[in-house]
């Protein structure tokens, strides 16, 4: 089965710097995938050229077969890990927004999570704290029946209740054969909803097993093979 | 999708540019308004008031000229500000990931900086042309349309010395006002995208930066072409009074004009276009 994620030596540098080096990496469909690293190990990276927004310095980087671009975005749904929604626009302005350029979209989930959130729709974005804000742009972005999701730090920065709140949600809102690749290095918290991680260090795959695998062959956790892993 | 960006865009600057327009309206009128008293008190004789009405009122009148001069700059501020602030600054991640092309993109904020832009210039017109209702109306009048007429008979005075060349010297004013603002306008966008690909940090300032430097290599281009031209051509306009032999002058002129209005046209098409392979090929956010 075609992969919905393919890396081919895939390298990016800001300017002299190295982000990514030579990533070789296949990610199958259906999968829930944990990109877990310290702090710039390259995680947001690897998001950003898949979203579309890096471009890669050199290497090859294919979404369900395809390259980077107008039909990829179609199919992926990105998070980034800061509000990227316009501060004057209402939740309701939004929910329009995600419908008119998404053929994917589900209103209904997005408003039914919204509801449940206690979340008003007619509220502005400049209003809201910045976990709510979090809040609302993780609904609108799972409330897509995209093939692959792409989540950056989506607990980084959320009280623990609503840190469980979007795990059930990225749980039980996509579909069993998309794909979420989630950037944290929160491990204790998101393991529990982890098919497979793929360890990153200095911009290069270190480890890319599935968890239960992992447990198996290690006798750890996956948060505790990770404070091994990347011990300072 | 073009339509459905041109719907988004349009709205964030409505909320902005429709009451700023507005106020220029309401600006105008409040002005026509005051002149009107303000004349009459300006006619009484060996009064103090009176005389210091008469200078008030010019300056009265240039300052709303300055305002709504203002307003049209602020506009154009304000259309620059939505392009950064939707494919380099905050709300770029968002635009980025839509699936919706580059050229899509782009026509969305060129057509809607000058549907918007069109519209404020609209607005200080209605503004200016309610104040000179009243501000131009002779002694005994309170409104006056008169000023129209002389505007047209201003204009039309030339067109029986320049016959036929004045029908081709308007539409060449129009286009390059066009060409001049279409150009202006990606200079700006240009500048902007270089700074949001050559910067991490501080894109605002590199964009700055860009601009300057992309203005300095204009003023070079257009003031050797100029130089050129005007060494090229110089002896056959010197040959004729413009007020006299006025069609010989705009024919003789032909050839410059169309130098500037190409050069203008390519250097637009370019800039459009290598913001777009910036944007396509090394987008960096």
């Amino acid at each position: 089965m075609q992969p919905i994620l393919e890396c081919r030596g895939l390298t990016k540098f800001y300017g002299g710097m190295p982000a990514l080096t030579g990533v070789n990496l296949q990610i199958p469909k259906g999968r829930i995938v944990g990109l877990l690293g310290p702090n710039g190990s390259g995680k947001t990276t690897l998001l950003k050229l898949c979203a579309g927004l890096l471009t890669p310095t050199g290497g090859q980087l294919l979404i369900d077969g395809r390259e980077i671009g107008v039909e990829t975005k179609a199919v992926v749904s990105y998070l980034p890990d800061s509000t990227y929604l316009s501060s004057w626009m209402r939740i309701q302005d939004c929910l329009d927004y995600f419908a008119d350029f998404y053929a994917d979209f589900d209103r209904r989930r997005a408003e039914g999570m919204l509801e449940l959130l206690q979340i008003p729709a007619n509220a502005r974005m400049r209003t809201l704290s910045k976990g709510t804000k979090e809040k609302v742009q993780l609904v609108l972005v799972m409330s897509r029946r995209a093939k692959l999701y792409l989540l950056d730090e989506p607990i980084a920065g959320v009280d623990p209740a609503a840190r469980d709140f979007i795990l059930n949600t990225i749980i039980s809102n996509y579909s069993e054969d998309a794909t979420v690749l989630i950037s944290t290095h929160l491990i204790a918290d998101i393991e529990k909803v982890l098919d497979d991680c793929i360890f990153i260090s200095h911009g290069q795959i270190a480890r890319y097993d599935a968890v239960d695998d992992l447990r198996a062959q290690t006798g750890k956790s996956v948060d505790e093979v990770f404070r091994e892993v990347f011990r300072c | 999708m073009l339509s459905k960006l041109l719907k988004y865009d349009g709205k964030a600057l409505k909320r902005v540019l429709l009451p700023i327009q507005g106020g220029i309206i309401a600006m105008g009128l409040m002005i026509a308004l005051l002149v009107i008293p303000l004349k009459s008190m300006g006619h009484a004789e060996n009064s103090v008031l009176a005389t210091a009405i008469n200078l008030m009122l010019p300056l009265l009148i240039g300052l709303c000229a300055l305002v709504l001069y203002a307003a049209v700059i602020g506009c154009f501020i304000l259309v620059i500000a939505r392009f950064y602030q939707s494919l380099i600054g905050g709300e770029a991640a968002l635009s980025h990931t839509l699936p919706v092309t580059v050229d899509q993109h782009l026509g969305s904020k060129i057509i809607t900086a000058f549907l918007w832009g069109a519209l404020t210039v609209a607005a200080a017109i209605v503004a200016l042309f309610l104040v000179l209702c009243t501000a131009a109306a002779p002694a005994g009048s309170v409104v006056s349309f008169a000023f129209v007429g002389e505007i047209f008979r201003f204009l039309a005075q030339f067109a029986p010395v320049w016959q036929g060349a004045y029908t081709l010297a308007l539409c060449e004013g129009i286009a390059f006002i066009l060409i001049a603002a279409f150009t202006g306008l990606m200079t700006y966008y240009l500048a902007l995208v270089i700074g949001g690909v050559m910067a991490k940090k501080h894109k605002l300032l590199a964009g700055i930066g860009s601009l300057f430097v992309i203005n300095l290599i204009m003023q070079v281009l257009s003031s050797t072409l100029y130089i050129v031209c005007a060494l090229a051509f110089a002896a056959d306009i010197k040959r004729y009074d413009a007020l006299v032999n006025g069609a010989q002058v705009v024919m003789a002129l032909q050839p410059m004009a169309i130098i500037f209005l190409l050069l203008y046209a390519g250097l637009g098409v370019a800039f459009y276009f290598i913001t777009r392979y910036l944007l396509k090929n090394k987008l960096n956010l």
